[in-house]
């Protein structure tokens, strides 16, 4: 119990004048207590203990949730397959790199891909049961001599898509392949890992000639790179649906990424106000308090979410 | 070491430490496993600069301890949240 209560005068100040008490522990809620010498009750460890708690509940709900309810919680996308295509070749040109074309086979083995990952519910270049990229274009009928994929989930719009993919070293060497001629795109919804979201598939061929063969089979060995490059196998005629290539829009219960990024930002500052508080509180009435730095403590959380926002994938590429 | 000498170390270690934590940060930015190890670490050192930091100074309390594991722990879950979700 606190000294000054112990004082029955104090008390029965205090019981005369229960609004006024209210007010000063509303007040002391936010700001450190000049007389016990203590941070703000909402930056007490028990308070600290009861955000952590949270962020894991918030966590471990986001998690688990989709298994429960599949569908529920999404990732919105707006993914034009146009769109794609343009800032695709927009790179390319800055490469002065001639612009790929869109080619409905490569198309088909992207929708195939795509559907092939929310029915086996992976993610991942090569399928469960050893189904390879190739395979996919093969199938489609497209006769290659070199092909290549970029897979991206999660992300908003087209361009997040492509400067992702634009960022990662090995996606890039994709994107700015002299040797391919022709890509196609799949922008597929479906549910995945319990998650209602978006995959994008991006591939890329140059079509088998005769007498490139030759050439072919005389690639180096380090370009042969999963994402790169793959020899040549017998082509499979199939009938596979039309690609997608009209606008994709998903229409979240909650979106997640909205949802955690939110949650995120308003404990964030939430924090933050209260150290800014605490630190011209304390100096204003000279608290001199028995506890950590609060400008350290600010300066730490701002260092995390400055170096998270900016680091931050917005979706996830393969 | 004057007090304020011995203060201007430390903070330039602390400053240093997030600065590293944030160039991994970005180097490793399409590895999410690897971004949530660098996160771990970074919390585990801003709480051990806090400890040491105390202890130095002789006004380490388990209060203190405490805070800086808080919030340690608190700016390693709301990394993992941005990060994982």
């Amino acid at each position: 119990m606190p000294k000054d209560l112990l004082n029955k005068n104090v008390v029965s100040r205090w019981r005369r004048h229960r609004k006024t008490a209210k007010r000063r522990k509303l007040i002391y809620a936010f700001l450190p207590h000049p007389k016990r010498e203590e941070r703000a009750t909402l930056l007490s460890p028990r308070a600290l203990f009861l955000y952590s708690f949270f962020l894991s509940a918030v966590l471990v709900a986001f998690k688990f949730l989709p298994h429960c309810a599949p569908g529920v919680l999404s990732y919105a996308s707006d993914i034009y397959v146009k769109e794609l295509l343009t800032y695709t070749n927009a790179v390319r040109a800055e490469e002065d790199l001639a612009p790929l074309k869109l080619d409905n086979a490569l198309s088909r083995a992207a929708y195939a891909k795509a559907k092939d990952m929310f029915a086996d519910n992976y993610w991942a270049h090569v399928a469960p049961d050893g189904t390879q990229p190739w395979d996919f274009i093969l199938g489609a009928g497209y006769d290659y001599s070199y092909a290549g994929e970029n897979l991206a989930k999660n992300f908003n719009g087209s361009k997040e898509v492509v400067d992702a993919w634009y960022k990662s070293e090995s996606h890039k060497e994709n994107l700015l392949n002299p040797r391919y001629e022709d890509i196609g795109f799949a922008v597929v919804d479906g549910v995945l890992d319990g998650y209602e979201t978006t995959l994008v598939v991006q591939a890329f061929g140059k079509e088998r000639i005769p007498t490139y063969l030759g050439s072919a089979s005389a690639a180096p060995a380090a370009e042969l790179s999963l994402e790169l490059i793959e020899e040549k196998a017998p082509a499979v005629s199939v009938n596979l649906p039309e690609p997608l290539s009209t606008k994709k829009i998903i229409l979240p219960a909650i979106d997640v990424s909205s949802a955690a990024r939110l949650i995120d930002i308003v404990l964030w500052a939430f924090l933050s106000l209260l150290l800014l508080l605490d630190v011209w509180y304390s100096r204003k009435k000279g608290i001199r308090k028995v506890s950590g730095h609060a400008l350290t403590h600010l300066l730490f959380l701002l260092a995390v979410f400055v170096g998270v926002w900016f680091a931050i994938s917005p979706g996830k590429i393969l | 070491m004057k007090r304020q000498d011995r203060h201007l170390t430390h903070y330039l270690i602390l400053l240093s430490g997030l600065g590293l934590l944030g160039v991994f940060f970005i180097l490793f930015r399409f590895n999410e496993g690897l971004q949530v190890l660098v996160g771990g670490l970074g919390c585990i050192f801003y709480i051990l600069w806090g400890v040491f930091h105390h202890a130095l100074e002789e006004r380490i309390t388990k209060l203190i301890i405490f805070e800086y594991v808080s919030f340690g722990l608190l700016a390693f879950l709301l990394m993992l949240l941005f990060v994982t979700i």
